[in-house]
Parts: C-alpha cells; sequence; structure tokens
C-alpha cells in the first residue's frame, strides 16, 4: 500500500499540484470546488447544511439586537479569524516569533555595549524567558542572555542571582565561546560565593584551564584558590602563566604582580630558611625582569642571610637602584665594617656610596676621612635630603653636632623656601 | 367679548447640564458606536504589535554575519580579545553599518594596546557614521589617551560628558587623564564631580585620599607661584578630604614658614624630638640617631601613629619616602612601575633624587680622594694641565685644601714641568702660603736626594722663589733653617730676608751669615726683590757703608733703580759715587738717563764721577739711536765735563765729515774757553799713520778742520789767539786756508 500510494502521489499528484496555484487561498478554493460540487449532489445534504446555516443565523441573529451581543459576536469572529490566520500561517509565526526575539536580543547587546546596563538587562531578561523557537541564525540566542545577564549580575554583585542565570543555560551545544564563558563565569560566581567547597572550585577550574589553558580569568581563580590556601609555588605557577597571556592592556601589571609575588616567595623561603629554594627564585626574577634589580637585590638578600656581605654588597651595588642602596645601608648598620670602604665603593660605585662610605668612616671612627668623604660625598651630590640627612649623621658621628644641627635646619629651610625665582 | 383662558405657562425646570460621563454614556449607548470604538482598538493593538515584531525582525534581519558577531561581543566580554578582535573585524568587512561592532571591535582594539587602530573606529564612527554616541567619544577619549594624547582625550571626554553627565566611568576618566597630563587643578574639578557622583564606600574613600593629593598638588603650585591665600586655602580642602595624607605636612609647613618665617620654622622643625611630637601627631623631622638603630635618621609622619625608620631616611616628615614619583601625576611611586597606579601613564617612574644612584666614573679615584693618597695629588696635579676647564678650577681648589699634602707633588711639577704648567704649580705653593714652608724644604730635599746627576738647577730655585714672595708672617717658619747647614737652605733664607725688604729683619741675617755669601745672594736676587731691599737702606747701615762698596758685589744697576722710591736717595748715590765708575754702573747710569725717573740722579752721579765716565758718555751721546732728550741729558753731562769732556769730544771727529760733527762741534763751543786748549792739543797730536810716513800723508783731515771750525765758532780771544798760533804753525796750505777762514770768520770751507 505505501508503494502504491508513493507511485500515486508522485506519478499521479505532483503533475496536479505543480499546475496547482501558488497562493493558497486560491489553493484552498481549488480543493473545496470539487467537495462542493459533490455535496450539491446531494440535496439531502445540503438541506442539513442549510438548516445549519439557519440555526446559526437564528442563534446570531438576537446577539445582533443588543449591543454586548454585538460585541460578543465581534470577538468571537476576531478570535476564529486569528485562530485560521494563525492556523493558516504558524510556520512565519514562529519564524517571526525566533526573528523577534533574536533582534531583542541584538537591541540587548547593542544596549550592553552602549553601555546602558538597564535597558539591556530587561531586554536580555525577556530573550532568557523565551521558549519559542530557537532563530536558525543564532539558536543560542537564550543561552547567550542567559550568560549576558549572569555577567550582569556579577557586576552587580548580585553572585547569588547569577548563578541563577548560570543553571539556566543549557550546556549541550553551546559553541566553544559560550562554553568558555559559562565556564569562565561560574567559577568566579562560585569563588564568589564562597560556600561552595575550595576542592570543589579547585576541580573545576582545573577542568575549566583544561580546556581553556590560556584563560587569565580562570588561571586568576586558581591563583587565588592558590593564594587562599598558602601555596606559593602554585601561585607562582599561575601568575607566571597569567603574566604571559594577559592582554596588553593589563599585562604589564600582571608581570608587575608575577614579580612581586616572586619577591614576597623569595622573602618568605629567606626567612623560613630555605636558601637554595630563594636561589632558584632569584634566578626566575632575574628571567622575569632582565632589567630589574629585583632579582639581584633578592640574591644579595640570599648572600646576605648566609653571611656573605662581600658578595651581598656587590650585588646590591649592582643594581644601581636606591633599594640597593637602602639594603647596603642596612646591612651596614647591622654589620658595621664588614667591608673596606675602599671595596664597599668599588662595588658599590654610586655617589649614593659616597654617603655610605662616609658613615662607614664615621663609625669606625676615622674622623678625617670621614669627614673628607662627606665633603667628596655633599660636593658630588648636592644639598638632597637624603644628602644632608646622612651627612647631618656623620657630622653627629664626629662629634660636630652643632654642623649637624645646622645642616639640618638648613635642608629643612631649603625645602620651605620659595623658589629663587 | 371674552377671551379663551389661555392655559398657564408653567414654569420651565431649570435643565441640569449633561456632564462628561453621562454625555459618553449615551453616546456609547448609540448602536454600532462601542463596537466600532472596540473595533478599533482591536485594529490598533494588532497593528502596534505587527509594527513591533516588524521592526525586531527587521533589525535581526538587516544583520549580516550576526553569529560571528555575537559571539565576537561575548569574546569581548570574556577577554578573549585576539579572538573577539578577529570576528569583529570579520563582521564589519559583511556589515560595515554594524556600528556597535564597531563600538566594540574599537575598545578591544584599544585593550589590545593597538590604540591607533581604536582611534581611527571611534572617528569613522563619529565623522563617517555621524553617531551622536556618548559612550564612543568616550572611547574615541581612550583611545586618544593610549595613543599619549592626554590632553585631547581629556577634552573630548568632557564634551561626551556633557551629554551623559551621570557616567561615573566617564568622570573617573577625565580624572586619570588630567592627572597624566598633570594638570591637577582640571583634575581636581573632575574628581569632585566624581566625588559627588558616588556612594558611600571604599571607591569613594579612595578616591576622597587620592583627591586630597591632587588638591594638595594644585595648593603646592599656587605657593610656588607665590599665592600663599590660594594654597593655604588648598591645604584646607586637602585636609578636609584626607587629614592623614603625606603630601600635607609639607605644604602646612611651608605655608606656616610663609607666616612665622623660614629660618624659625626650620629651627622649630629640626629641634622638635620625634618620639614626643609623633606621639602628639605633629609633624617632625627627626635629626637624633637612634641609640639602637645603627644610627639611623629617625623620621616620623603626623599621622603615621609611630616612627618609621629608613635606613637612609630623608625628613620624611616632610617628604614622602617613596624614592620614585611618577613624572605625569607626581604621585608617589613604590618602585620603578611600569605603569602609573593612580594616573597609568607608562613608564612613568623617575628617582626622586637621581643623582645618588648616578654612576661614579671612578671608584678608584673617589677612593684615592677620600684617602688623599699620592695617586690623588698626582691626578690633581696633571688636572692643572687642563688649563680652562672645570677640572682645572675644581684641582686648583682642592690641591689649595689639601695644603701640605700636595707640596711635594706640585714642587716635583713645578720643578720639572715649564710654561704654564710650571707656573700654576708655583702660583699655587705661594698660595699656600708660609705654613707650608717645613713641608716645602722638606720636598726639596726629598726631590734633591732623588735626583742621580745634579745637572742644571735643583728644586731649591723653586723652592726659594716661593719663599721670597712671603711676608713677615713666615718668620716663624722660617727661624728652623738657620740651624740648617745646608748650602740651599742658606740660600733660600738670605733670599727670603731679602724678599721681605726690612733692613732690620736683615740684621739677623748679617750677624749669622758670612758677607761673601750674603754678597753672592744680593748679586743672584731677582732685580726687583734686589731693588726692594736697596730701598729699605738707612744713612750709615752696614750695608751702605761696607757690604754694598764691595768690589765683589756686581748690582750697581739695582743700586740706580732703588734711587727712586729709596726711603733715603742720598745713601745709595753715596755708595755708587763710592763705587766709582764701574762698568755695569756706568752702563746703568747712562741707560738711567733715558728713564725720566732716574735721569737726574744718573746724570748727577755721571757728572760727579767726572773724566773716567766722559769718553762712554761721548759714545753714548754718539749713538744714532738715542733719542733727542737723551741726547741733550748727555750733552749736558758733557758739558759739565769741561776740559776733560772736550779733549774726548776733539779726538772724537772722524776722518770724514759728519752730522755728527755740528752737534760735537756746538758741544765744544758750549764748553768755551776750557775746550781750547784741548781742542789745540787734538789739533797737534798726530795720527800713528803720519807719524809713520813722515810727512807723506796730508795733514790736512776732517778732524783738524772740524776742530779750526770750533775754535772759530767759539770766537773768543783764547781761542782766536789758539787759531793764529796754530795757522802760524801750520805748513799745509788747505789747513791754513781753513785756519785762516776761522780767523776771518768766513764760515763754511769746501772739502
Amino acid at each position: 500500500m505505501g508503494k502504491i500510494g508513493s507511485v500515486v502521489r508522485k506519478g499521479l499528484w505532483a503533475p496536479i499540484k505543480a499546475i496547482l496555484p501558488k497562493n493558497p487561498w486560491l489553493r484552498v478554493l481549488v480543493y473545496a470546488l470539487p467537495i462542493v460540487l459533490v455535496l450539491a449532489l446531494f440535496g439531502p445534504a445540503l438541506d442539513v447544511v442549510l438548516r445549519l446555516v439557519d440555526l446559526v443565523i437564528r442563534v446570531i441573529e438576537p446577539l445582533l439586537q443588543t449591543t454586548i451581543g454585538r460585541i460578543l459576536l465581534m470577538l468571537v469572529v476576531v478570535t476564529i479569524t486569528a485562530l485560521l490566520l494563525f492556523w493558516l500561517l504558524r510556520r512565519r509565526v514562529r519564524e517571526m516569533r525566533a526573528e523577534a526575539t533574536l533582534g531583542r536580543h541584538l537591541q540587548a547587546t547593542a544596549a550592553l555595549v552602549g553601555l546602558d546596563r538597564r535597558k539591556s538587562r530587561d531586554l536580555f531578561r525577556r530573550v532568557a524567558r523565551y521558549r519559542g523557537p530557537l532563530p536558525d541564525r543564532y539558536p543560542h540566542v537564550v543561552q547567550d542572555a542567559n550568560l549576558k545577564l549572569a555577567r550582569q549580575s556579577l557586576d552587580r554583585n548580585k553572585v547569588d542571582e547569577a548563578l541563577g542565570w548560570l543553571a539556566r543555560v543549557v550546556e549541550p551545544g553551546l559553541p566553544k565561546e559560550l562554553s568558555r564563558s559559562l565556564l569562565q563565569l561560574r567559577l568566579e560566581a562560585l569563588r564568589r560565593q564562597g560556600e561552595v567547597l575550595p576542592a570543589t572550585l579547585r576541580r573545576e577550574a582545573e577542568q575549566a584551564v583544561v580546556r581553556f589553558p590560556e584563560d587569565v580569568n580562570m588561571l586568576a581563580v586558581l591563583r587565588d584558590l592558590s593564594e587562599s590556601e598558602g601555596k606559593a609555588q602554585e601561585v607562582l605557577k599561575w601568575q607566571e602563566k597569567i603574566a604571559k597571556h594577559a592582554p596588553p592592556a593589563t599585562r604589564v601589571r600582571e608581570r608587575q604582580r608575577y614579580v612581586d609575588a616572586l619577591v614576597a616567595a623569595g622573602q618568605r623561603a629567606l626567612q623560613g630558611g630555605e636558601v637554595d629554594a630563594a636561589k632558584k627564585i632569584a634566578k626566575r626574577l632575574q628571567k622575569a625582569e632582565p632589567d630589574g634589580a629585583s632579582g639581584k637585590l633578592l640574591l644579595g638578600d640570599v648572600h646576605r642571610a648566609a653571611g656573605e656581605f662581600r658578595q651581598a654588597v656587590r650585588l646590591y651595588g649592582s643594581t644601581a637602584s636606591p633599594t640597593g642602596l637602602d639594603r647596603i645601608a642596612e646591612l651596614l648598620g647591622e654589620n658595621p665594617g664588614v667591608i673596606e670602604p675602599r671595596e664597599l665603593l668599588a662595588n658599590c660605585p654610586m655617589q649614593g656610596g659616597l654617603l655610605l662610605v662616609a658613615r662607614e668612616l664615621a663609625r669606625a671612627g676615622e674622623y678625617q676621612r670621614a669627614e673628607r668623604a662627606a665633603r667628596v660625598a655633599a660636593e658630588s651630590l648636592g644639598p638632597t635630603p637624603t644628602v644632608c640627612a646622612v651627612l647631618a649623621e656623620v657630622l653627629d658621628l664626629l662629634g660636630q653636632e652643632q654642623k649637624a644641627q645646622l645642616l639640618r635646619e638648613q635642608t629643612v629651610a631649603r625645602l620651605l623656601s620659595p623658589p629663587a625665582n | 367679548m371674552s377671551f379663551p383662558s389661555l392655559p398657564v405657562q408653567q414654569p420651565e425646570a431649570p435643565v441640569e447640564p449633561e456632564t462628561f460621563w453621562q454625555w459618553l454614556y449615551s453616546m456609547c449607548s448609540e448602536p454600532g458606536v462601542i463596537e466600532i470604538l472596540l473595533s478599533t482598538v482591536i485594529v490598533v493593538t494588532i497593528v502596534f504589535i505587527w509594527w513591533r515584531l516588524a521592526g525586531l525582525v527587521k533589525n535581526a534581519r538587516a544583520r549580516e554575519a550576526l553569529s560571528d558577531y555575537l559571539l565576537g561581543v561575548e569574546q569581548a566580554l570574556q577577554g578573549n580579545l585576539a579572538g573577539a578582535e578577529k570576528r569583529l573585524s570579520k563582521v564589519l568587512q559583511q556589515d560595515p553599518e554594524n556600528h556597535y561592532a564597531r563600538l566594540l571591535l574599537g575598545k578591544v582594539l584599544s585593550e589590545l594596546g593597538q590604540a591607533e587602530q581604536a582611534h581611527q573606529q571611534h572617528l569613522y564612527l563619529q565623522r563617517a557614521f555621524e553617531v551622536e554616541s556618548g559612550e564612543n567619544d568616550l572611547m574615541l577619549a581612550q583611545s586618544l589617551l593610549g595613543a599619549g594624547l592626554p590632553i585631547e582625550a581629556a577634552e573630548v571626554a568632557e564634551r561626551a560628558l556633557q551629554r551623559m553627565p551621570q557616567n561615573v566611568l566617564g568622570w573617573q576618566f577625565v580624572y586619570r587623564a588630567r592627572l597624566q597630563n598633570g594638570d591637577h587643578e582640571a583634575a581636581v574639578r573632575s574628581g569632585k564631580k566624581l566625588l559627588s557622583l558616588l556612594h558611600n564606600g571604599p571607591e569613594r574613600d579612595k578616591l576622597r585620599q587620592d583627591l586630597a593629593r591632587t588638591v594638595a598638588e594644585v595648593g603646592t603650585l599656587r605657593w610656588l607661584q607665590g599665592d600663599a591665600r590660594l594654597a593655604l586655602q588648598s591645604a584646607k580642602e586637602a585636609e578636609g578630604l584626607d587629614a592623614s595624607l603625606q603630601r600635607l605636612p609639607l605644604l602646612s609647613a611651608r605655608l606656616q614658614a610663609h607666616e612665622e618665617g623660614v629660618e624659625a620654622m626650620a629651627r622649630q622643625l629640626s629641634m622638635a624630638n620625634p618620639e614626643t611630637v609623633a606621639a602628639a601627631g605633629a609633624l617632625v623631622v627627626g635629626g637624633k640617631p637612634e641609640p639602637s638603630g645603627g644610627g639611623e635618621v629617625a623620621v616620623v609622619a603626623q599621622g603615621d601613629g609611630g616612627a618609621t625608620k629608613l635606613p637612609m631616611a630623608t625628613f620624611a616628615g616632610l617628604l614622602e619616602s617613596s624614592r620614585w614619583s611618577c613624572q605625569a601625576c607626581r604621585g608617589p611611586l613604590e618602585r620603578d612601575v611600569a605603569q602609573c597606579p593612580r594616573c597609568g601613564a607608562c613608564d612613568p617612574a623617575v628617582l626622586v633624587e637621581p643623582n645618588l644612584v648616578e654612576s661614579i666614573d671612578s671608584p678608584t679615584e673617589a677612593m684615592d680622594r677620600i684617602d688623599v693618597n699620592d695617586a690623588h695629588v698626582q691626578r690633581l696635579v696633571r688636572s692643572l694641565g687642563d688649563e680652562g676647564s672645570e677640572a682645572h678650577g675644581d684641582a686648583h681648589r682642592e690641591l689649595m685644601h689639601l695644603g701640605e699634602r700636595a707640596v711635594d707633588e706640585l714642587l716635583r711639577t713645578a720643578w720639572k714641568a715649564s710654561g704654564r704648567f710650571h707656573d700654576d704649580a708655583i702660583m699655587i705653593l705661594r698660595e699656600m702660603g708660609p705654613t707650608i714652608a717645613p713641608a716645602l724644604f722638606r720636598a726639596s730635599d726629598s726631590i734633591g736626594k732623588q735626583r742621580l746627576l745634579a745637572v742644571g738647577s735643583g728644586p731649591e730655585a723653586i723652592v726659594g722663589r716661593i719663599v721670597q714672595s712671603y711676608d713677615r708672617e713666615a718668620l716663624p717658619h722660617m727661624q728652623a733653617l738657620f740651624a740648617s747647614s745646608r748650602p740651599d737652605h742658606r740660600r733660600i733664607l738670605i733670599d727670603y730676608f731679602l724678599g721681605l725688604g726690612d733692613v732690620v729683619a736683615f740684621q739677623s741675617v748679617l750677624e749669622r751669615f758670612p758677607p761673601m755669601e750674603i754678597l753672592h745672594r744680593l748679586n743672584h736676587a731677582e732685580p726687583e726683590v734686589l731693588t726692594r731691599f736697596l730701598e729699605a737702606i738707612p744713612r750709615g747701615h752696614f750695608l751702605a757703608d761696607s757690604l754694598l762698596l764691595e768690589p765683589t758685589f756686581y748690582r750697581d744697576d739695582a743700586l740706580l733703580a732703588a734711587v727712586r722710591d729709596s726711603d733715603d736717595p742720598e745713601v745709595l748715590v753715596q755708595v755708587m759715587l763710592a763705587r766709582g765708575p764701574t762698568r755695569n754702573l756706568t752702563t746703568g747710569l747712562i741707560e738711567g738717563v733715558a728713564d725720566d725717573g732716574l735721569a737726574a740722579t744718573s746724570q748727577r752721579v755721571l757728572e760727579e764721577l767726572g773724566a773716567p765716565v766722559l769718553e762712554h758718555v761721548l759714545a753714548a751721546f754718539a749713538d744714532p739711536d738715542s733719542t733727542e732728550q737723551v741726547q741733550k741729558r748727555l750733552a749736558r753731562v758733557l758739558v759739565r765735563g769741561g776740559a776733560d769732556a772736550a779733549a774726548h769730544i776733539a779726538d772724537g771727529f772722524g776722518p770724514e765729515p759728519t752730522m755728527l760733527d755740528d752737534r760735537l762741534r756746538e758741544l765744544l763751543v758750549i764748553i768755551g774757553d776750557l775746550a781750547v786748549e784741548p781742542m789745540s792739543a787734538a789739533y797737534e797730536r798726530s795720527g800713528w799713520l803720519e807719524k809713520v810716513t813722515a810727512g807723506l800723508i796730508r795733514r790736512l783731515n776732517n778732524r783738524r778742520v772740524q776742530i779750526a771750525r770750533a775754535l772759530g765758532d767759539l770766537g773768543t780771544k783764547p781761542a782766536h789767539k789758539a787759531l793764529k798760533l796754530l795757522h802760524k804753525r801750520e805748513k799745509d796750505d788747505n789747513l791754513r786756508l781753513h785756519l785762516q777762514r776761522a780767523l776771518h770768520g768766513q764760515g763754511e770751507v769746501d772739502g
């Protein structure tokens, strides 16, 4: 039967279908015409039809006499017509709904891009509520709206609401871009919410990073987790990746943070007596910041902790930085006389080094040399606040309190005086 | 007639006016009205819904590459900037009028650090598509800031904010852009606006603190411009915003100093005890080293609640402890950051005291300078060779400062070098004064011992020159030399006393040194030194009566030179006369005739020396290079010489007539009758050739002719008599003719 029917459809019905008019109304008329003709052949049947028409007229007629009746009649007609039209144009209506939703999503996106957050939120909410047919051109419209709403909720620090929107996202079938956003937002929401167990959050984050190893936000979650758990090495590992993959606008900041983390880790290692670990971190620092002073300073700290003061001074001095000078000053303050002034200056060939030499000599009681060093420093450096402060101290050590006091006064007076011109 | 009674007309009951609701009800009660109205509402509703839906659909259908667009937006939001840029660029290729995609692409490009391309996108929107969007303008401003144009960025953003004045992000951007531009006043304006828009919370507190710093910066600027009133206003405003601001104490102190005086304020601040005043919350500049802190300078900042110890602390009560600051916003930085956390400027860090880390050219040299070792002194002395350079001046000052320590090297240089280098070394040694005298002698001895071959003059000569320049203050330093047996020391000592020009002080030399040694030094003394010394000799002094009369004293020139400024010139004149016409004296006197100051003395001495010097005077008179004035003065000496002078003059006529003959004749005439006899004798005297040839040579010569003429010119009785006598004895016809003419006063005679 099936085959016969198929043959009939393809062999007989197809030519008829081909010659039928394209207009659906006309086509309905063509379909109805033979049926009416057949019915006309049967009088009784026609009578029944006429009686039915008469019955309808009898029902309608009283209604037409009153206002309420007429209103009801009109509403019925409109409803029936609408239903009929809907039935007849149901495919087009579906398409139109989908397109309209897409249009609304676009409007919401435009508002989002245009920084009109309230409008975009309202529109996205309407899109998110949509349960009709999905547009072919972008079937992920509802999921996208959910994600955007979740992001906005997070921006407004409404974490639970964000989690609610994220929970509505249907994950299977999502494109990679939206999946990434989903994971990213979910990690962020869970992290901020704080009630989820760290292990769960870590597992989620690690899985997310496996899928998207260059996503800075996901890496940041892992870094923060490690930080809160006190895992310094892991923090460094994640921060290094973040610094590597961060966009240019934030790369500088992230790299700086990485360097800071390395410095902090190095100091912690030193405090914990892990000299080898600190050395390794110092090498990493030098690699991360080849032109910076941090690596050498940390390495200097390592040598200082190991009692290798000369090496420490050499490394501090090679940074040619004020921090290096400060560290040398600290070192000499704690261990006076550990290095000969000549060696000190050779290892710290900066103008500020002259101040250190002057102070060392003054502390060692070599007053004449100290005085000369102070004079040389003052001539080279000029009357800057640091110079005056250190020289005043040197003068104090030399027993020239009056001069020291005078120098302080002069320095403060210079700071308080308006410029000559 | 009766009229039918008319029905009584009842007065009309007053008709109440129909209300709106009654009118509406009656109208709606009309058949068909309400149905039409309802139909209209339904139709309008359907049309409206259709219109909205059609609009949405049209909007959706108008977009090409829609999936790329929406996914691109999501990528941009999730931070996948590279992916977003790729997708959005693709969208714009297919749908160039997708303004939101373009707007977002601009933002993405900006975050990717491609500010120029971002600016291009925003500019397209603004100009090409004429999109009037505050957001676009803000992003345009951001791209301008990213491209390093903070002024333009701030202006564009401010224009955009006129359309959306409540935009917090916009005002934040303007505040940062103004800070980055260093325009703190404009930053304060935008900051205040921003502060009014923010709700209470950490962000607002942070902004308050930052704004306080900016206001303090404005105050400092006004203070620098000399407007203390506005500066004070800013300081108060900053204090109101954040009283714990580190920038504030310095500004407050400056303003207070403006009121009370800088010195008083500086004293007050530097005298304060950090510990006690910190507790009171006041401004302190610490001074005393901490007893236990290894000598750090303790510094306390107001509001810190305690002392902040820094290893090499500055006056942190006034200054911030940071060693770096942002060159754009002048905010303090903890380190050499790549981006200012306050204003966002790139590579903003500048050192507050950059000279601290400036490298030293040579640490060894610097240390040598501190140690003041030989290498340092040698370097300094070498620097003297760089004439006119800054190093030369520095070296000069430093050497002066070193004093005795530099003497050895300077003396060595002065001895070995030549020219300006040599002179500079001597000049510095002289400037060092007599206190270095012992060191100078030690150095001289040391160098002398190191000489292998004593060829040429040694360093003693240099020492002598230097010591001679010392005044009486050096006397205490010279006493030790009297005990020295070294000849060079003795020489230097005598030279010093000569240089003093003090005859009384010289007495000690006369008492301790043999006259020959003193005379030797007198003969070798520099002319100026000796002259000055001789000027001071009083009448009857041993020097005048004895020492200077010694024939081994050769400095007659100095005697004459000293006459001019001598306390008692007659003493020196007498010495000269007593010494007699020595060659040196005669030469000096003749030269002195040319000197207006010495001419009178020279003439007098020459005259008094008499015959022995007349021949020299005549020679000088005959010198064609002599000036007329000198010749006149010498002529006077010759005239005063009388017969002796006449004899020399008469012998002075040459074999042939010259211009000099006339002047000599004039002299003879002026001498007068005293010259007659010498002239006659000179006329009679025959030359050796005449004697040898025994009359073969003619007697006629210029000398006899000139004498005859001079006698003729003289015209006195003795002259006439001499002429007659000569004429009587003369056998030569020509001479007889000349004599005859002279006798008869006929003047010139041809050859």
